[in-house]
């Protein structure tokens, strides 16, 4: 179904359950997996998901279409996953491990990851840059998403988008060539 | 020119999900947002009502049995109040005499300290008063 005519269906509250459910099965993967790169274990995930999805239930009678419905949701998924671990890593300071630590335990102990030796490597390498490189560098280098759309879901420029990225991607060879 | 040789890994994806995770995640939303719209719905007046209405019941149940006891007690009441020595009349003339039961008791108690008793009197209050029988019981 086109997007706007989904759009449509969904401010309608004669066919929103029906377009939501439409909705749910078309970005439900994407979103995922957007998501579980930022929080690691799919219990988590799984919870952030659900989450950004009652936002969008709540919330789209008020998307307008200024932009894209797909940058909306990667933006309303981002910004539940990011405050979720926040208070994973309060959680974790004051019980005293380092806030980094908390991801890192979440992917070691993840009965979900089914990487190789250097995937793991990698994924524990990306778990040491600071948020915003991590966010850009999942988001471009396994989403592979134009910068573009990057800019208007992270509210950063595509120049600055691109330096991170340039960044993250030497920090995390430097750390593979470590090991 | 020569290219720079990428070392980071093929970007495959490493995670996965348990089976069949992503066929029933709809089915699990939609339930989930109709427990939340079912959430709103009670926090409605309509809602709010729902919870009340035991206690609203149990509450015109104390007011049911109040009154059912409150009326007879209350047509009953004057009634049982009118046997009273003194009535509220009663009281009224006694304040407007300047007297009250306590001076009524105590001209009756100067009454009897006044009385002389003498032989006759006792004479006529045993005549009256005990038998014969009982006056030889006493003397055995």
């Amino acid at each position: 179904m086109p997007t706007d005519k989904l759009i449509k269906q969904l401010k309608n509250i004669d066919t929103k359950r029906l377009a939501f459910h439409e909705l749910v099965k078309s970005y439900q993967e994407n979103l995922y997996w957007h998501i579980r790169k930022i929080v690691i274990s799919h219990e988590d995930t799984d919870d952030v998901l659900q989450n950004t999805f009652i936002k969008v239930w709540n919330n789209i009678e008020s998307f307008r279409a200024e932009s894209e419905l797909y940058t909306w949701m990667y933006r309303i998924a981002t910004n539940e996953a990011l405050t979720f671990l926040s208070q994973k890593k309060r959680r974790a300071i004051f019980s005293g491990t380092i806030e980094n630590d908390y991801l890192i335990n979440s992917l070691e102990s993840d009965e979900y990851f089914e990487g190789t030796e250097i995937q793991l490597k990698l994924q524990k390498a990306i778990l040491t840059l600071p948020e915003k490189q991590r966010l850009v560098f999942n988001m471009k280098y396994f989403d592979q998403i134009k910068y573009d759309d990057m800019s208007e879901i992270l509210g950063t420029s595509v120049g600055a988008l691109k330096a991170s990225y340039h960044h993250a991607v030497k920090k995390i060879e430097e750390q593979l060539k470590e090991e | 020119m020569k290219k720079k040789k990428n070392i980071l890994p093929e970007n495959e994806n490493p995670f996965k999900t348990p089976e069949g995770y992503f066929d029933y995640f709809s089915e699990r939303m939609m339930e989930r947002i109709d427990a939340e719209n079912a959430a709103l719905e009670d926090d409605s007046p309509a809602g709010i009502m729902r919870y009340l209405r035991p206690a609203l019941i149990m509450a015109a149940s104390f007011a049911a049995i109040f009154l059912i006891i409150f009326i007879p007690v209350k047509t009953i009441g004057p009634q049982l109040s009118s046997n009273n020595y003194l009535n509220d009349n009663d009281n009224v003339l006694l304040d407007y005499l300047h007297i009250n039961e306590r001076t009524i008791i105590e001209a009756f108690e100067l009454d009897t300290a006044q009385i002389k008793y003498n032989n006759a009197l006792v004479e006529e209050y045993l005549m009256t008063s005990i038998s014969e029988y009982d006056l030889v019981e006493n003397k055995n």
